[in-house]
């Protein structure tokens, strides 16, 4: 029963991780109809420059952070204006091949800059041990779930509560409309992909500090980002998390009692299952076309 | 159609004949890849151009296809001819078992899901230690007959006829696919589903069928590769092999069966000539990748048609 | 011939369908007519399964095909045209009345992988026949342009032509005349009133022009709000109040 426990607390501070990892991706789907395959490639730059920013130039961690997010913000917003903003409006694959094109391209000169070598982000927590019950969790972390919680729960108010949160539902849901509204699509466009690109860098950043930095990693992290968001529905928050989570702590379970070679597999074999059972998701939305 | 035809034969005789004007060790290897993308590009394409979806996962059917030919020939000694038609057979039940699953999503699920499957396969390749000797790979595949005798020049010589062989195969039965009833209904699916289903098209059965033939056809590729490689491990299934196939559709002209021919020879020489830029390569292909899509996105031969018919109304024009 | 029962379709709350019930004998053209949103093109996606009914039925020919896949239907031999102009857009005329022929030809690959004497002659004949319908509907001298030069009332042409090529016993037709004048719609008329019996069992046309359907209809149904209203001869529906009222509304009182 310990070691029942024991594995599911790893699963679900897994599934949190995931759940940001794959926030980014499911907000420019949701948002935009954009399915990023650069996503992990984001996640990785993020990874990099945080560890730049910590190990080499010794910065504090969250101000770290907050550059990094900037960074990535930027990167993104340019990505779109010069790249997607060309496409738009072509359907579905021209989208998926440019950012297929990226991903190539971010993570060889990545490879190219910073070599194979995994690297770390200097935390400012402590790996100490924490003891809840029988289940043992480390506090770094532990504050790293909290981190990534809080930052779900502050791009789901930006969305949700301010004004420009409004302008972005209200530029996809219907694009003519919003302009005749006074809504400037065209940077409502550029703001959304840079906001998933600041998600995706900042877990990055903040998974880099418990696991690695890596330049190789992008498009392992990418294909994880569609497993969770696939299992919870493409374009839901709520998806994502459950999503998340499911996936954390079927990996973690299957890992502690059956093999460890096969864990990545567990999270496709559920990815077709998903897909053949319930193709939107958990809490994905479908209409049929009236 | 006239056009592709003559196309493809003037292609075929340039390569039988190409070993004459061209010698030596070096051209026979460049020649063996070329023939071996041209193999890979076209069953890539069947896909893309005339299913309409891009699977991203193709790398499986190459990594079946490669590791039957290996299993086959070092463990259990059969001919060539025979590993190569089990490497397409069983590359084609494993598109029937995966097109079946995959073909019920459209886009970037199908993307997706296909990039599972591949993944898995992966996955097992690198594990599954008793049979496919795990990270190590399978290595040591012996020679077929007709490569044991004579020194390495002729022995390139006689892969690249092969090659040749193979290639023509491959590309007679594209076409004779792309011309019939078949592959006018796998036209039709890409083109609008609803007008084909509205004359009786099933456009789940076509896609189906298409996928297993280009399974087939990606089989038969990864089974000549594992012999003149003579290695085959888990990274078969990874994405390197992806990027090429991408790359050669995509500059060459997708939906069109030239294109993949011009796509496969011209990436073949730039991967080449971008030999001594090793590490820069991939960050190239990316650019080149991005590029096609934003400036060229009917590839080489959609460029030149386009031309060649801006060009044709100009000169009615000024008659 | 095709017979429609008690057919309903609810999405979510509306009620597109309910409960209409009527059919199409051999030789006969029947029109389904009603103001907009009545329901008309629904009834056709629900007959030839690209929707499918909460309630009722659908037979032909004494088979049941509720819930059929649309292309089953369609190689049954109901073939129907789209509201919105629907055409293989990169193939050229020849090319997409050529496809459409697709029942008419072979679907086994090996016969596509080898083809004797007899597939290839199976296949001029299939090209010749495409060439005479392109003809016949009048796109003849456009033969070999592509599809999306085509102008809007040639485009009207092509999509008959590829219903046409797909050997229809049951010929559905949604709004043929949209976009057409006087001229071209009296011309598509007299088109229509050739085809029946000759190449085509039975023809069901979803029509706002009532120039048209007064004219070629044997019978007519009218729909308002999902309901069937009324259902008779042509005189009798001109002058039936209840469908005045529905497309005119009630004078003021």
């Amino acid at each position: 029963m310990d070691l029942f426990l024991q594995l599911l607390a790893n699963g679900l501070v897994i599934g949190t991780f995931y759940a940001l990892s794959a926030l980014g991706l499911t907000l420019v789907f949701g948002l935009m109809r954009i399915v990023n395959f650069a996503h992990g490639e984001l996640y990785v730059i993020g990874g990099l420059l945080g560890w730049s920013l910590t190990d080499q130039l010794g910065l504090n961690f969250f101000l770290a952070l907050a550059i990094v997010v900037l960074v990535l913000a930027v990167i993104g917003y340019l990505i779109d204006r010069f790249m997607m903003n060309r496409v738009r409006g072509q359907g579905e694959e021209p989208t998926i091949l440019l950012t297929i094109g990226l991903s190539i391209f971010i993570t060889n000169t990545a490879l190219l800059i910073v070599g194979t070598a995994p690297l770390k982000v200097s935390s400012p927590f402590a790996s100490k041990p924490l003891f809840l019950g029988p289940v043992v969790l480390t506090q770094s972390r532990l504050m790293l779930v909290v981190i990534c919680a809080a930052i779900i729960l502050g791009a789901h108010l930006l969305i949700q509560k301010t004004s420009i949160g409004r302008a972005m539902r209200a530029t996809f849901q219907d694009a003519m409309a919003a302009q005749l509204a006074g809504i400037r699509t065209a940077h409502i466009y550029g703001f959304t992909f840079a906001l998933g690109a600041a998600l995706a860098g900042a877990a990055g950043m903040l998974l880099g500090s418990i696991y690695v930095a890596q330049a190789t990693i992008g498009g392992l992290v990418s294909l994880k980002a569609f497993v969770v968001v696939i299992l919870g529905g493409m374009g839901s928050f709520a998806g994502a998390i459950a999503g998340g989570l499911i996936l954390g702590v079927a990996e973690a379970l299957w890992g502690g009692y059956v093999a460890t070679g096969y864990v990545d597999a567990i999270g496709f074999a559920l990815v077709i299952v998903m897909l053949l059972a319930r193709p939107y998701g958990l809490f994905g939305k479908h209409n049929e076309r009236a | 159609m006239v056009f592709e035809r003559n196309f493809l034969l003037a292609a075929l005789a340039i390569a039988l004949l190409a070993p004459l004007a061209v010698q030596g060790e070096y051209a026979m290897h460049i020649g063996v890849l070329i023939m071996f993308s041209v193999m890979l590009a076209t069953s890539f394409n069947l896909i893309v151009g005339y299913v309409g979806e891009l699977p991203l996962g193709h790398t499986a059917f190459l990594g079946i296809g490669a590791y039957v030919a290996a299993l086959l020939s070092s463990k259990f000694g059969l001919a060539f001819h025979w590993t190569l038609i089990c490497a397409a057979v069983i590359a084609a039940v494993f598109g029937l078992f995966i097109g079946a699953i995959t073909l019920r999503l459209r886009g970037p699920f199908f993307v997706i899901v296909t990039l599972c499957f591949a993944e898995v396969l992966r996955l097992v390749a690198n594990n599954w230690v008793d049979l496919t000797n795990g990270p190590m790979g399978i290595s040591g595949i012996p020679k077929p007959d007709w490569a044991m005798s004579g020194d390495v020049l002729r022995q390139k010589v006689s892969f690249y006829y092969v090659g040749v062989v193979l290639a023509a195969i491959t590309i007679y039965l594209s076409y004779r696919f792309v011309y019939s009833n078949i592959g006018r209904a796998a036209i039709a699916v890409r083109e609008n589903r609803f007008v084909a289903q509205s004359v009786g098209i099933w456009p789940f059965y076509f896609g189906l069928v298409t996928f297993v033939l280009a399974a087939a056809i990606s089989g038969l590729a990864g089974g000549y590769y594992a012999y003149y490689v003579s290695f085959v491990g888990p990274e078969v299934f990874g994405f390197s092999f992806m990027i090429s196939m991408l790359i050669m559709v995509l500059a060459g002209g997708k939906g069109t069966l030239v294109g993949p021919v011009v796509g496969a020879v011209l990436v073949v020489l730039l991967e080449e000539f971008l030999r001594d830029f090793k590490d820069l390569r991939f960050s190239i292909f990316g650019l080149v990748v991005v590029a096609v899509v934003l400036f060229l996105p009917k590839g080489l031969m959609g460029f030149i048609t386009k031309r060649h018919e801006a060009y044709k109304v100009r000169q009615a024009r000024d008659a | 011939m095709l017979e429609v029962e008690n057919l309903s379709k609810r999405f979510g709350g509306l009620s597109a369908v309910s409960d209409v019930s009527f059919g199409v004998k051999r030789g006969e053209i029947v029109s389904l007519i009603g103001p907009n949103g009545a329901g008309k093109t629904t009834c056709l996606n629900l007959i030839t399964g690209f929707y499918k009914p909460t309630a009722g039925r659908v037979s032909y020919d004494g088979r049941d095909i509720t819930g059929w896949a649309p292309y089953a239907i369609a190689q049954g031999g109901l073939i129907r045209t789209f509201q919105k102009t629907n055409v293989l857009k990169g193939l050229t005329v020849f090319g997409n009345v050529l496809t459409a022929r697709h029942r008419h030809g072979n679907t086994s690959l090996l016969r596509a992988f080898f083809p004797g004497g007899g597939q290839r002659q199976r296949e001029r004949e299939l090209r010749d026949e495409a060439a005479e319908i392109v003809d016949k509907v009048g796109l003849g001298a456009r033969m070999n342009t592509e599809a999306d030069s085509l102008s809007c009332g040639e485009l009207r042409l092509l999509e008959v032509a590829i219903a046409l090529s797909a050997g229809p016993t049951v010929l559905m037709l949604d709004e043929p005349a949209a976009g057409l004048n006087t001229e071209e719609a009296q011309q598509l008329g007299a088109t229509l009133k050739t085809l029946v019996g000759k190449m085509v069992d039975a023809l069901l046309l979803v029509e706002h022009n009532m120039a048209l359907v007064m004219d070629v209809s044997h019978r007519i149904v009218v729909l308002n709000f999902g309901r069937k209203l009324a259902e008779g001869l042509p005189e009798e529906i001109r002058s039936n109040p209840q469908v005045v009222e529905a497309y005119l509304g009630k004078p003021a009182a």
